[in-house]
């Protein structure tokens, strides 16, 4: 005989889980939770009588498939048990055919809830396959109810009896304990993240991608815990090694056996120590969750805790989430087909199984967020970490590789090239063209035409008189001469004897060049007499003004044979602190260096370029080098100010096909071109020197019209332009800066992380350079050498080099999914907040999405002892700082926003045309108190004394902003009432106080004597498309409507309706129709016979939803947005009879008798309650005994508790006596992720319209701050702009 | 990012075949073509020492070249 299954079902409300899942499904959106499917192949050994005998008495008996759901007035549901779940006997049929069925099914609340298929497999044996409602099961459920099955199968198999594991009660107390410990530890382990792909977007459709972990995993880790303590170890050291965050928090879940739905995520708080071992950072992992697992909490409540604070993480128990589903062992005969996965909620969730195959890993992730590639490669570091970490378990954690070489020699590989290296110096190749080609044109500078034959012979010439001075190898030789031609010659002539150039801009400041001519030992300095008052006293160096050499040129150079490590200039590169320092550079990598660079360039003799970088900056030099090297041209501007017209005149008359601009300059060229139409053909254009964002590259794309564009970049000390990002115009890059490229010539670009292991793809790092292509180091200074140019560990290996270096940049960047590099900012500029990594890079990228910024930069300024990070953008108008600073605040988490947002005209440059970050103005400090502009008459003195005082800032001047300085709502009725005291006959609203919010405007309105009192404010005026009117909550003002008025755009007029309950001329117990007259009113006036739009927060949309009907015919309701609508609770819902203990009723009435005579309310109290009828009144003592607190005393003063009581009585009662009828509009509906999870009673709106669809779930936030959530925002935005388009046509 | 979060108390000069000076964390293996130099000791005293003895930062065979 079979054994008793004995599941005790009474009737009872649901869970916290049951809860979350069943408002879902009422309001129409079930995600993130899917059908939960379960399949069993049983060997054709099994008897089919008995099989099916068995399943149907499971079927019969357990929880999972008896349940039925009533739903009471007021919204709440019950849990019967007395629904009968049919086997379906579905014929032959394979895994597949089975699967498909059982995903097709459809399971619901209403009608079936679960289903049972049983199927005879054609390859021989019987297929059960088994769906159910989320509310109804998950992996623990299926526990329990493959543990019946075995039971009802009669086997021995498992033994152990069916123990439910049902969640222990935890009291209050205990709770709140907990409550508190899991607040403390949240608040100190940040949320960790996977980096985002560019433009990131969450999303609806996810991504998902399996791996079979090899089987020696298994038998390296022991049992389950193991499993799930190594992979989440693993998981932890590959998102710090992303995230560089070394303390912080991601979501672990656990199946629970029992027969209702309790699985839910726990946050694992933890720090990784780096030097640790895996082995220790195991056992730490395991020691947390462990300890959280003793502790827990339902995650519901953790959760909601979490998003009632202003800076939730909308992934506040963490944005990634590891489970490992327990191994459950099935009797012989029986395999396992299908099991259900875990929700998929968070960004990336990680599913782990043992199989017989080994550890099947699971990713799922966020497609919106994450590529394809990411998550292939994101596995693979786990794989490796994981197989590193067992392998070593006492390796620092942070030494395990995740790059392998052969990814990192693709990574850091240079542009190919296999042309033989030239084993000339530089200026020997370009001497060649004056034997060849003597009497081409090499340089153009003014009036001036000389040809490569004429220049070399002077330079030859000079360079005799060179050597007779002293002249050779790693001599110093100062080039005092404003760029031109004269100035090339002379450096000519410094390499053929020899020497070593240093470049000195006659324009420079003084201090600057001194220290330049006295830092290198100098040993001749070559100049023009005019410049000769510009040499420091005292140097003891020869001096030669051009003016005094008069050799006649020569074709013969001296006879000096030059080393390939010989040098050949030393150029002064300015640090962001200390004085300049003198980077020396040796021929061989130079030659080699300019040669590779003509060749990605695609330089000939042909070429002619317009070098327009100064010959301060190595970059300046190399692009008069290459073109004479390859026997071209170059045309040197004579001033250092052309400006672009000159510029562009100049590339037009004398033929020029490439040019070369420092990117600041070049973005008023494009400019210019494209407002005058003057740009010249030109093949290319090169540029570097600063962040390139897609905007100013489109600009140079479309402006320019050159077929080619390089991004250069490049260190001094890694020799004028090592990277290089060659492209096509018109090259759409994901990234906020144009890419730096890859290495030329013999060089690798890595990115490495703080420990120098190579970071993957997308992850910031410091971006170092290597091979030969860098300088020998710094002149005199070979501590600072050896500090920053680094043996380089991975040349030995990748190229089979040996004893080569990597110089360190200190930029920061990440390699993109090609290999490129992107820049991402400085690593001195980089900063940490709460263990957040803060780019700049990714400030400036926020500043750029609006239309009207053409620059932007974030900087981290020392104002004194403060810090202070701001932000300075060019374009938009001198004023829109504080505009712009809001708008960042849609976009960017808390921790990342500016403490200032600075608009310049211009930008302001250094005498090397960048950025000259020190000469930003600093922002004005802003206090909490603003400007603080004392009081000048006696009205505004008493009214600034009121503000302060209840808004608690005393700081606060007379024009300070009343909601910028924290004037709340309600603060906002308080401050009315206490001017109104003052001023009895000058009837003030809040209306008033948003149109003036500053205590001068509000004394020049009572000094006029008027006021407006409306109850409509204009939140954006004009606008082409139809006007949106917006409905209040309750005790809400309507700038809460202000951040999604800006996301709509200007085109969009927005009209905001205030609150009736904020009005104190509020009249007692109104009908909904009554409230609703006023904004009808308004709307008819302004709108009569137009389309319009409609917005409804929280009760709001009661309100418009009346409005709509009432104005039905009159005007054109294209669509009405509902957000988080809630219908009346259990609390006041006609029919929905409160029950009581017995005694209770007559103990709260009571209670209430002696409340009601000591309280200042009385008078109002005694109104309210002489309306209810006797269920209302029940309801009412009903809600007061649910109370937590005691019933207040304060009123009646406005916002005080029983103020806000009784109005929250008096808005249920309005809305307990209105009902809602169906009508005929379009409407959208959002809810917020938090009120489904308390189970709130949310509108389904396709009860009430045809033309309503399901509601779109904003999750991570909650009731109160969905209406400024940047999410809600776009998708309103979509389908306002859906609704219009479909309504004109 | 400079700076590392492992504690690298003991540093190493290491000098490559061109003679070009360096340092190194002494827990890890010396790249190829470089060689130690000296004791290990910190970072700041390993630049103090280069500072002192890498005056003439010529490459050795350029050294030998030019004599």
């Amino acid at each position: 005989m079979s054994k008793d299954l004995e599941f005790a079902t009474p009737a009872r409300t649901l869970n916290s889980h049951e809860k979350r899942i069943f408002a879902h499904e009422q309001v129409g959106d079930l995600a993130p939770f899917t059908p939960e499917i379960l399949m069993l192949k049983f060997e054709s050994r099994w008897d089919e009588e008995h099989l099916t005998d068995a399943v149907e008495r499971v079927l019969t008996e357990h929880p999972a498939f008896t349940a039925r759901f009533e739903t009471q007035p007021g919204g709440e549901a019950i849990r019967h048990a007395d629904h009968v779940t049919k086997l379906a006997l579905c014929g032959f049929g394979d895994a597949a055919m089975a699967q498909n069925t059982a995903q097709a099914h459809r399971p619901s609340l209403g009608d079936t809830s679960a289903f049972a298929d049983f199927w005879s497999a054609a390859d021989g044996g019987y297929i059960l396959a088994l769906t159910l409602h989320p509310v109804l099961g998950d992996d623990g459920v299926y526990a329990s109810i493959e543990r019946a099955i075995w039971h009802a199968l009669d086997t021995d198999y498992p033994s152990q009896s069916g123990a439910e594991a049902e969640q222990p009660q935890i009291d209050r107390k205990t709770r709140a304990q907990r409550l508190n410990t899991w607040q403390s530890l949240m608040d100190s382990y940040g949320v960790v993240r996977v980096p985002h792909r560019f433009d990131a977007q969450e999303g609806q459709q996810r991504l998902r991608e399996t791996r079979i972990l090899p089987q020696v995993l298994r038998t390296e880790t022991d049992g389950q815990r193991g499993f799930e303590s190594a992979l989440a170890a693993a998981m932890a050291v590959v998102l710090c090694r992303y995230s560089g965050m070394n303390a912080f928090r991601f979501a672990c879940g656990q199946t629970v056996e029992s027969t209702q739905r309790t699985a839910g995520v726990l946050p694992v708080c933890i720090s990784v120590i780096s030097e640790r071992g895996f082995d220790a950072v195991r056992s730490k992992i395991e020691q947390v969750i462990g300890e959280g697992r003793a502790h827990q909490l339902p995650s519901e409540t953790l959760v909601q805790d979490r998003l009632a604070r202003a800076d939730a993480d909308p992934h506040p128990l963490g944005a990634v989430s590891l489970h490992v589903l327990p191994t459950r062992a099935l009797p012989d005969g029986v395999t396992r087909l299908a099991r259900p996965m875990p929700p998929l909620a968070e960004e990336i969730v990680i599913v782990v199984e043992e199989t017989d195959a080994g550890l099947v890993l699971t990713v799922d992730a966020d497609a919106g967020l994450f590529t394809a590639p990411q998550i292939t490669r994101f596995l693979t570091h786990l794989e490796r970490v994981l197989h590193g970490g067992l392998e070593t378990p006492t390796e620092p954690v942070a030494l395990l590789p995740m790059v392998s070489d052969a990814e990192l020699g693709a990574l850091s590989a240079p542009y190919p090239d296999d042309t033989p290296v030239d084993p000339r110096p530089t200026h020997e190749i370009i001497a060649e063209h004056a034997q060849l080609t003597p009497d081409k044109v090499a340089v153009i500078c003014g009036q001036d035409q000389i040809t490569h034959g004429r220049l070399d012979a002077q330079a030859n010439a000079l360079a005799h008189r060179l050597v007779e001075m002293g002249v050779g190898p790693d001599v110093s030789v100062a080039i005092l001469i404003e760029r031109g031609a004269d100035a090339l010659m002379a450096i000519l002539a410094t390499l053929k004897a020899g020497g070593a150039y240093i470049p000195v801009e006659p324009d420079h400041p003084t201090s600057r060049n001194h220290h330049i001519l006295t830092d290198a030992g100098v040993r001749v300095v070559i100049t023009r007499r005019g410049f000769l008052d510009r040499l420091p006293k005292g140097l003891e160096a020869r001096i030669l003004c051009l003016e005094d050499f008069t050799d006649a040129p020569r074709v013969d150079a001296p006879d000096v044979t030059i080393h390939p490590e010989q040098l050949a200039y030393v150029m002064y590169t300015s640090g962001s602190t200390g004085k300049p320092k003198g980077v020396a550079v040796e021929h061989g990598p130079l030659s080699h260096h300019n040669q590779t660079t003509a060749r990605v360039y695609e330089m000939n003799a042909e070429s002619r370029e317009l070098p327009f970088l100064p010959f301060s900056s190595d970059g300046g030099h190399e692009r008069w080098m290459v073109p004479l090297m390859m026997g071209g041209s170059v045309v040197i501007p004579d001033g250092p100010l052309w400006t672009p017209e000159q510029t562009l005149t100049a590339m037009r008359e004398h033929g020029c096909n490439n040019a070369s601009i420092p990117t600041t300059y070049l973005q008023q060229l494009a400019e210019w071109a494209e407002d005058t139409d003057s740009a010249p053909p030109m093949r290319l254009y090169s540029f570097g020197g600063e962040g390139l964002a897609q905007s100013t590259f489109d600009l140079l794309s479309r402006a320019l019209k050159a077929k080619t564009l390089i991004n250069g970049y490049g260190p001094t000390e890694t020799i004028m332009t090592p990277m290089v990002w060659k492209v096509d115009a018109g090259t759409r890059f994901e990234g906020t800066y144009a890419p730096l490229g890859r290495a030329v010539g013999d060089r690798r670009a890595y990115v490495l992380d703080v420990e120098m292991m190579p970071c993957p793809q997308g992850v910031v790092g410091e971006i170092y350079l290597g091979g030969t292509g860098v300088a020998r180091g710094y002149v005199g200074k070979p501590d600072v050498t050896a500090d920053r140019f680094i043996p380089d560990p991975f040349g030995p290996v990748l190229d089979g080099t040996s004893g080569a270096r990597l110089y360190r940049t200190g930029d920061l960047g990440r390699w993109r999914e090609d290999g490129t590099i992107e820049f991402v900012g400085r690593v001195d500029l980089q900063i940490k907040i709460n263990g957040y990594r803060i780019e700049p890079g990714e400030i400036e990228a926020a500043l750029l999405t609006d239309p009207t910024v053409s620059e932007a930069l974030v900087l981290l300024r020392e104002d004194g002892a403060e810090k202070r990070l701001l932000a300075y953008v060019v374009g938009p108008d001198l004023n829109a700082g504080d505009a712009l600073l809001n708008a960042l605040g849609t976009k960017l988490p808390k921790h990342m926003l500016p403490d200032g947002v600075i608009v310049l005209e211009k930008m302001p440059t250094n005498p090397n045309a960048k950025l000259d970050r020190a000469a930003m103005p600093m922002a004005p400090v802003k206090r909490q108190g603003g400007a603080g502009v004392a009081p000048t008459t006696k009205a505004e003195s008493t009214i600034l004394d009121i503000w302060r005082d209840l808004i608690g800032a005393p700081q606060m001047g007379v024009t300070d902003d009343f909601f910028a300085m924290g004037g709340k709502s309600l603060i906002a009725l308080k401050a009315l009432a206490a001017m109104r005291k003052h001023w009895p006959d000058t009837a003030l609203t809040i209306a008033d106080l948003f149109d003036a919010p500053t205590v001068r405007g509000i004394a020049e309105r009572i000094a006029a004597g008027g006021q407006t009192g409306r109850s409509a404010i204009a939140l954006r005026a004009s606008g082409t498309k139809p006007r949106l009117y917006c409905f209040p909550g309750l005790l809400v003002s309507t700038r809460e409507y202000l951040h999604l008025t800006d996301h709509l755009g200007p085109d969009q007029p927005v009209t905001g309706f205030l609150c009736h309950s904020l009005n104190e001329e509020k009249q007692l117990n109104v009908s909904v129709e009554d409230v609703v007259a006023e904004y009808v009113a308004h709307i008819r006036a302004e709108s009569a016979g137009q389309p319009v739009a409609f917005l409804g927060w929280s009760w709001g949309g009661l309100l418009a939803w009346e409005a709509a009907r009432q104005l039905q015919g009159e005007v054109d309701v294209q669509l009405i947005g509902m957000v988080d609508v809630c219908d009346l609770g259990t609390d006041f819902t006609p029919n929905a009879t409160p029950q009581f203990e017995p005694g209770e009723r007559a103990q709260l009435e009571q209670d209430l008798l002696i409340w009601l005579e000591k309280t200042k309310m009385r008078a109002q109290w005694d109104r309210l309650i002489g309306t209810m009828d006797d269920e209302c009144f029940d309801q009412f003592l009903r809600f007061i005994g649910n109370e937590a607190e005691a019933l207040p005393f304060d009123g009646p003063d406005i916002s005080s508790r029983e103020h806000t009581f009784w109005v929250l009585i008096d808005n249920a009662l309005v809305f307990r006596r209105h009902k809602m009828r169906p009508l005929d509009v379009p409407v959208a509906s959002f809810s917020a992720g938090d009120s489904l999870s308390r189970g709130l009673n949310l509108v389904d709106w396709r009860k009430l319209s045809r033309h309503a669809t399901a509601a779109d779930t904003v999750i991570g936030t909650n009731h109160l701050r969905i209406i400024g959530d940047t999410r809600f925002h776009e998708r309103f935005k979509a389908r306002l702009d859906g609704a219009f388009a479909s309504g004109r046509s | 990012m400079t700076h590392s979060t492992l504690t690298h108390a003991q540093w190493r000069i290491l000098r490559n075949h061109e003679g070009r000076y360096s340092v190194y964390p002494a827990t890890r293996p010396a790249p190829d073509g470089w060689d130690v130099v000296g004791e290990p000791g910190t970072r700041e005293a390993c630049l103090e020492t280069i500072a002192a003895r890498w005056t003439d930062m010529r490459p050795d065979a350029l050294k030998e070249a030019m004599s």
